[in-house]
């Protein structure tokens, strides 16, 4: 990238250190964000741009390790991932000051078993209410 | 008077698709609104991590019946930008076509069961006789009338021959003739009005806080339309008018979808008659080297959102998509409360939920 | 003999037969011109029929917490009632009863089936059935009124509370909808609240309540419900035509009949078309209609009536 994003100096202020940053395919760059400085990074970012948008929050297993990757759109996509190590994995909550995570919270709750602090609801949102397998997109020992 | 619990769903008459709706009413008003969902996840992400992406084409098709064009389109535009390999300009049209094909037979459909949620049995038939006409022009260039198969990785499948283009334009000639119709129930009819204006009005400050998209944002007067600020496939030279308006109720939403209707024939027609030359796919391999992927699309609903990640292998690691209809059942969780029980038909069906698509 | 054709009236013409006979043709009639207008083909002639039959064929669920016997005994006294009814209404240009004030007694004898739906939704304890009967009383409240001004009018005018005479009094001077569209307007607008059709369905809103007060009824005592609802509204009609539109025109003896049952299916057609141009009311508005406009108007019509014939 050739000219800096929009979005460059008021994340940089926000994490509180120089970007590193990952291009994805399909044009949109991706940001590590330690999950102590998500919530300040994300209100940096919606202070800045009141109409930010989040559309996804993809919950996956790299390696055994739990990543969440927080999809913004903004002018062009902006993605956050996020490390959760530890077992059961735990993220800081935004659902309190923005209501539009609170189902993708609950589901990455469902499907990976992420713990989010201060989340007001954290039921299941799809999977069945007498379900006892451990969360579906976690691999299993053995398992790929 | 006494607080009475309203099941609606998982089964009701109301619903095209299972949701639990748990309505606390007193006399005939609603005080508190609960929704459940979850009623038809099939695990279809996790069905896709031991797939090839090729495969994974047809598992994605049926994530939902109504839009399976747009889930198809937008998994295999990730898929593609993870291979990074250039779509062919036919393919991208043809793509598109069918796209704006089931924007078309999404809305009709949401039309009549709007009609139907109120009462207005006529408007219902009439709406779905004329969707019968884009499912056939739709079977005429894929072979299916919905999950269509048009798309693989790389391009897509059938052509559309010139005389298939033909007949595609005579029934979409037909279609606008029936257009009129619509336009003026959704202007004029005083018996819509009264069931419609002035219900559930959802605003702007709502729509940002829920992450509302599609033609419920647009009819709270948000301008979000992937089609215009991203383009994707063909719409990169295609004029995608904006059918946004501030009311923000039942009615504005039928409104914006009436209108997107007549933009949608007319894109497809300018398709139609502009098809570029040339291939319709390009060959990819299986193996997909390690990376991942975005994309976004505008289905019918709204912003459909794919990630996909590979790491070296033959099978995908992890596919996930956000469909639309996830944060409108946010919004209508806030709706709900305040109404009165006679309009709780015409918001649910208003907000046009694809039950099948929120789960997955 | 006389016994035996009176019995035979009762029975067959213009009695109990023909009035379930006809009453399946008319709703099959009603099903055929609404599928007409909405672009549809529609029914056989012996889907109303079919319907009733397979009903009766099916399980007789008794719902837990509601009371049986009076679950069992409504439908059979609503019916009873309707078809009484139906014995005073002028088939052609003959009521097999007719007497001074039969009027007044056909509108109370119509009523009750309105009061036993309310009922039958009432003991049951679901929601769908309470939230529905509670609509159906509340209907019935806002359009017994208009009904009964709507028919109180030509009532006036005849200087007569008979049916028979109502009807062969317009073959003197013209039909009562000529000399009042008001009074018809808010009659038939009456009927149609009465008869719970769209655009005042809402006790029975499919998409809202399921089926209102019978969602918890099958087989045979749904079977009668729905037969009710079919004589109700040939009775219904029966009493418009005769009202209203001149009946049998007694003018033409010998082509009497032909030109009622014209004016029946006629009417009829006219309710289908009511039904496809327009969404179903919210209950509010149903009340607001009623209390507002209807009841206003007919009131207004009757006082015209009286005054000018004074």
């Amino acid at each position: 990238m050739s000219e800096r994003p929009v979005w460059w100096q008021a994340v940089e202020a926000a994490v509180g250190a120089p970007l590193a940053v990952d291009a994805v395919g399909g044009g949109e760059a991706v940001i590590d964000v330690a999950a102590e400085r998500l919530l300040a990074t994300v209100s940096a970012l919606r202070q800045a741009w009141p109409a930010l948008h989040l559309t996804a929050i993809t919950g996956l297993s790299i390696g055994g390790e739990v990543v969440l990757l927080y999809h913004l759109l903004l002018d062009g996509g902006l993605t956050l991932r996020v490390r959760c190590p530890g077992a059961p994995p735990n993220a800081p909550s935004l659902a309190p000051s923005w209501p539009a995570v609170n189902w993708y919270e609950r589901e990455a709750h469902d499907l990976l078993g992420v713990a989010f602090k201060g989340h007001p609801n954290l039921a299941p949102l799809l999977v069945a209410r007498d379900w006892t397998g451990g969360p579906p997109l976690l691999p299993v020992e053995g398992e790929r | 008077m006494s607080r009475v619990t309203v099941p609606i769903g998982p089964q009701h008459p109301l619903l095209k698709e299972p949701i639990a709706l748990r309505l606390d009413v007193v006399g005939e008003r609603v005080v508190a609104a609960e929704i459940e969902i979850g009623y038809v996840h099939r695990g279809l992400e996790r069905l896709l991590q031991g797939r090839t992406f090729q495969q994974g084409v047809a598992v994605v098709e049926r994530i939902c019946g109504i839009c399976s064009h747009a889930h198809t389109t937008a998994y295999c535009q990730a898929v593609e930008a993870l291979i990074d390999v250039d779509l062919p300009p036919r393919a991208a049209a043809i793509r598109t076509l069918l796209c704006e094909l089931e924007r078309l037979h999404s809305h009709l459909l949401w039309l009549g069961v709007l009609s139907e949620a109120i009462g207005f049995t006529t408007v219902f038939m009439y709406a779905w006789r004329d969707r019968e006409q884009v499912l056939d022009a739709m079977e005429l260039i894929s072979g299916g009338r919905i999950a269509h198969g048009a798309n693989v990785v790389g391009g897509v499948r059938e052509d559309v021959s010139p005389a298939q283009a033909r007949e595609v334009l005579t029934m979409l000639r037909q279609l606008e003739m029936q257009l009129g119709l619509y336009q003026e129930l959704v202007e004029r009819d005083r018996s819509f009005h009264r069931r419609t204006r002035g219900i559930a009005v959802l605003s702007a400050a709502q729509v940002q806080a829920y992450g509302v998209v599609g033609p419920m944002a647009r009819a709270s007067g948000a301008t979000l339309d992937i089609r215009r600020s991203a383009p994707y496939a063909a719409y990169g030279w295609l004029e995608v008018p904006a059918a946004v308006t501030n009311e923000g109720d039942v009615w504005a939403r039928a409104w914006t979808r009436v209108q997107e209707l007549q933009h949608s024939i007319d894109l497809c027609r300018t398709l139609l008659s502009a098809l570029p030359a040339g291939p319709l796919a390009r060959r990819v391999a299986e193996r997909v080297q390690a990376g991942e992927a975005v994309s976004r699309v505008e289905a019918p609903r709204g912003e459909l959102f794919y990630y996909v990640r590979s790491e070296g292998e033959r099978t995908a690691a992890r596919v996930k998509a956000r469909t639309p209809t996830l944060p409108a059942l946010l919004a209508m969780a806030e709706l709900l409360p305040g109404l009165q029980t006679g309009d709780i038909a015409a918001v649910v069906a208003g907000c046009d939920l694809c039950m099948a698509c929120a789960d997955r | 003999m006389h016994t035996l054709l009176t019995l035979g009236e009762l029975l067959l013409f213009p009695g109990l037969a023909y009035l379930v006979t006809v009453a399946l043709l008319l709703a099959w009639v009603d099903r055929k011109a609404l599928a007409v207008l909405q672009g549809r083909v529609g029914p056989p002639i012996y889907q109303p029929l079919a319907d009733l039959l397979k009903l009766l064929g099916k399980e007789d669920l008794d719902t837990e917490g509601s009371d049986a016997r009076l679950a069992a005994l409504l439908p059979m006294i609503s019916l009873a009632c309707a078809l009484t009814a139906g014995l005073m209404t002028p088939v052609g240009n003959h009521a097999v009863i007719s007497f001074e004030g039969d009027l007044m007694v056909t509108l109370f004898l119509l009523s009750v089936p309105t009061l036993g739906l309310f009922l039958a939704g009432w003991i049951v304890p679901s929601v769908y059935n309470m939230l529905g009967g509670n609509r159906s009383l509340l209907q019935y409240f806002c359009y017994e009124v208009p009904l009964l001004l709507g028919l109180a009018g030509p009532a006036a005018l005849a200087r007569t509370w008979r049916l028979a005479a109502l009807m062969s009094a317009q073959s003197a001077y013209h039909w009562h909808v000529l000399a009042m569209p008001v009074g018809f307007a808010v009659a038939t607008l009456g009927l149609i609240g009465k008869l719970e059709r769209v655009p005042l369905d809402t006790p029975h809103a499919k998409a809202e309540i399921g089926a209102g007060p019978l969602t918890e009824y099958s087989g045979r005592k749904l079977a009668l419900w729905r037969l009710t609802a079919w004589v109700q509204t040939l009775v219904g009609i029966n009493l418009m035509v005769a009202v209203y539109l001149g009946g049998a025109d007694v003018v033409w003896p010998y082509w009497g009949f032909g030109v009622y049952a014209v004016k029946v299916v006629g009417y009829m057609g006219g309710l289908a078309l009511v039904q496809a141009l327009y969404a179903r009311l919210r209950v509010d508005q149903v009340a607001e209609m009623s209390w507002r406009l209807l009841v206003p108007l007919g009131l207004l019509q009757l006082a015209v009536t009286v005054w000018m014939g004074a």
